[in-house]
């Protein structure tokens, strides 16, 4: 399928919109990852030390982990202590001049922070803000912690993943980070067209909990629960795993694909960018092909502080005020990250 | 004053059927666009009559994934059934289609003939493989998917075989993927003016979705293990049995979670017990602390057990079945279920669009659409209201206009 006269000059589509994303972890930054890849500009504020997935999980590479690395292509970085005033301060200025705000603290920390919906709106009225939560602003568990496998075990997906007699199974596929990240993002653009047309902009609240739900709604309506049906099963043969469906004549019959086979060498679904201190870096692509196409937006994930100086002098800040906040700990940027990053060793960084 | 929905004035011709597609459509349909769901005038979408969960004579699968729309029972292989369509895509924004790789434009349905009568067009087809490869002639349906994206092969108990995700994850992340992709379309189109097509597959999506398992692979290229519930980078990380036979999930993301759990375990010389300190520790010794956390959740009911470990702020949850979750405090809290009537199933409650705008959740307006409920409305539309018999292909036979009235005594017989 393709169209006679591809103009030479075509724009990525949400190019133009400019997002301040307050996010961390898994849910926010990938639903901002989607709103980059689609070309909207993504500036990421992270806390002094970097945001908390810069260290989780085992996986890491110069001291950068996979889950940081995996959800922050493309953005830019910007290190503000957001626990002090003049960190404060410049936050909001930013948010001044976004057309988006992603944050996932928890209920009240934002407003407490002076980032809050009503707050940002007081500078900048038609600002679409997105809150991401794991169960909503209030309720019984809204001030718990959780993440993906407890929105699993609540949501009944873990028991859905159960086999007969066996003991709960959790889905590999991290469900409720996804489906709220890429929800959010639906949700945020949906806000976005409405602001076109009326002026205002929204607040979108969104969490893991209703999300997962949402993904689990074939299962849930008609009054009965249940997982769905099988007609199959996986089987073993030849030292290899197999599923093997046995409805009626026709019986398909397809390798249980480990990550190796699936992933190893795999330019269709993959791309390699150049990181500064990683070096080749090779991700997943959007999984959308376009016609015509919209141009590729890739850039590596960002050092931790890489965009403080400039955002801050576009935003007018002067040398001096910068070199200031930076002295005082309110800032970072990327000279003094690049000095700190080759100290850190690559694939056994601790934990936090 | 009700809430404007963000999508109104969008409107969506739905081509597409089972899963993946009209999930797509209803994401948009709920977000407030006006989706018309082209369906066969005999049997309409297939999963009206799929799965083994029925309420009535609608399939669980249909009711809960085509609130919000409107159905027309269109015969696409009709001259005259294709002059309709060709009219309402004249007029819509979208067209979404999930029919196997080249049946569009063989039904004359395809972006290419449409664009030349609406060059704004944006067309999102979804199909199981993409249109060619080596898989492009197998059924694609959701343990396929599952079993060739590689997610099967990092689910399932330790030293167990693979096992599939309960859930239709496949088909939800490609419909969740397809109406970002179109609504960015959108957005792109007020700077362009362009239509586009937008392909995505159902494997690729599933790929995509392995996010964090994907880049780990990508950066140190291991395999990684199936352990039950647990996880590989995290421990103590997973489900214990409590005495009253239910399980409770605790995930111990970090050593103040850690010290936590000690606590509210009653087992302080846990704390400072070297052998633990880490998580990294932790997960060497995961085998051994499964063990002695096992031991002492198994001794006291899963009541107990949450209560002591929520008060002392130890990330845990209830392992709910299906029936339990949508009655979970929370769920209900939230207000997620939302109930319609439905003309022949009465009451239905499904699950609502999982946002609020400022505040307020968009409502689930209609039920599930019958076959061809729409048609009447829907040519009335194309041709004015004014219009007495808006088509003679209406009463036509071979047009294959459903007639609403009969449909709707077909229905209620169970």
């Amino acid at each position: 399928m393709t169209t006679a006269a591809t103009p030479a000059l075509a724009q990525a589509p949400l190019e133009g919109l400019r997002i301040l994303d307050l996010s961390h972890f898994v849910a926010g930054p990938w639903c901002t990852v989607l709103l980059r890849e689609l070309g909207a500009e993504v500036i990421k504020v992270e806390p002094p030390g970097g945001e908390i997935s810069r260290n989780m999980g085992g996986v890491y590479a110069a001291g950068e982990s996979a889950i940081f690395l995996g959800f922050n292509s493309g953005k830019k970085s910007v290190c503000i202590d957001l626990k002090t005033a003049e960190g404060r301060e410049a936050v909001v200025r930013m948010a001044h001049e976004a057309d988006v705000v992603v944050q996932n603290f928890r209920p009240g920390t934002a407003e407490r922070l002076g980032v809050g919906a009503e707050q940002l709106r007081k500078v900048r009225p038609e600002l679409v803000y997105c809150a991401i939560t794991a169960f909503g602003p209030d309720g019984p568990y809204a001030e718990r912690p959780a993440n993906d496998p407890l929105i699993q075990a609540l949501s009944g997906a873990m028991w859905a993943t159960t086999t007969p007699g066996g003991t709960p199974i959790r889905m590999g596929v991290s469900l409720p980070d996804f489906a709220a990240g890429v929800l959010a993002a639906i949700g945020i653009l949906s806000a976005i067209r409405r602001k076109s047309s009326t002026g205002k902009g929204a607040t979108v609240d969104i969490n893991l909990l209703d999300s997962q739900l949402y993904a689990q709604t074939d299962l849930l309506a008609g009054g009965e629960f249940s997982p769905s049906v099988q007609n199959g099963s996986v089987r073993c043969s030849e030292g290899r795993y197999f599923w093997v469906e046995a409805d009626g004549g026709d019986s398909a019959r397809v390798p249980v694909q480990g990550l190796s086979e699936v992933l190893r060498n795999d330019t269709a679904r993959t791309r390699t960018l150049e990181h500064p201190t990683v070096g080749e870096l090779h991700q997943l692509k959007i999984p959308v092909d376009v016609d015509p196409p919209w141009p590729a937006t890739a850039s590596p994930p960002p050092l931790l502080g890489a965009d403080t100086r400039d955002i801050l002098g576009e935003l007018g800040f002067s040398d001096r005020t910068i070199e200031r906040l930076a002295d005082q700990g309110i800032i970072n940027d990327d000279q003094i990250r690049t000095s700190n990053v080759n100290t850190t060793t690559p694939h056994n960084k601790e934990m936090p | 004053m009700p809430q404007r929905l963000p999508l109104e004035g969008v409107t969506v011709l739905d081509l597409s059927h089972l899963a993946a597609g009209p999930w797509c459509t209803m994401v948009l349909a709920d977000l407030g666009a006006d989706v018309i769901k082209v369906e066969r005038p005999d049997s309409g979408d297939m999963s009206r009559q799929a799965g083994s969960v029925f309420a009535e004579d609608q399939s669980a699968v249909f009711l809960s994934l085509n609130r919000n729309k409107r159905s027309i029972a269109l015969d696409l292989k009709d001259p005259e059934g294709r002059e309709v369509f060709y009219d309402l895509a004249d007029k819509a924004d979208i067209v979404v289609e999930n029919l196997r790789p080249g049946k569009a434009a063989q039904l004359g349905v395809d972006r290419s003939t449409l664009e030349k009568r609406n060059p704004g067009i944006i067309y999102a087809s979804i199909s199981a493989f993409g249109d060619s490869g080596p898989y492009v002639d197998l059924a694609g349906n959701d343990p396929i998917i599952q079993a060739l994206s590689g997610a099967m092969a990092i689910t399932g108990e330790a030293d167990g075989p693979p096992a599939r995700q309960g859930l239709s994850v496949p088909d939800f992340a490609a419909g969740m993927t397809a109406g970002l992709a179109i609504l960015a379309a959108l957005h792109g189109r007020h700077q362009d003016g362009l239509g586009r097509q937008l392909n995505l597959n159902l494997l690729d999506v599933s790929v995509f979705a392995l996010g964090p398992r994907a880049q780990e692979f990508l950066l140190n290229g291991q395999e990684q293990p199936r352990l039950g519930s647990a996880h590989p980078q995290f421990a103590p990380y997973q489900a214990f049995p409590c005495s009253d036979d239910r399980y409770i999930y605790i995930a111990v993301i970090n050593d103040k979670f850690w010290r936590l759990l000690c606590t509210a375990l009653d087992e302080p010389e846990l704390v400072d017990d070297p052998r633990y300190i880490t998580n990294r520790d932790r997960v060497e010794r995961r085998e051994e602390l499964t063990r002695i956390v096992g031991d002492l959740l198994i001794e006291h009911p899963s009541a107990t057990w949450l209560e002591r470990l929520q008060a002392k702020g130890v990330p845990c949850a209830r392992v709910n079945s299906l029936s339990e979750a949508l009655s979970d405090p929370q769920v209900i809290h939230n207000g997620l279920l939302s109930t319609v009537n439905h003309p022949t199933v009465g009451d239905l409650t499904t699950v609502g669009l999982p946002m609020t705008l400022d505040g307020v959740r968009p409502a689930v307006r209609t039920a599930p659409p019958l076959l061809g409920e729409h048609t009447d409305e829907i040519l009335r539309e194309i041709d004015g209201s004014s219009a007495e018999d808006p088509r003679p292909v209406r009463s036509g036979d071979k047009s294959g206009l459903s007639d609403k009235s009969n449909l709707n005594e077909n229905r209620r017989m169970r």
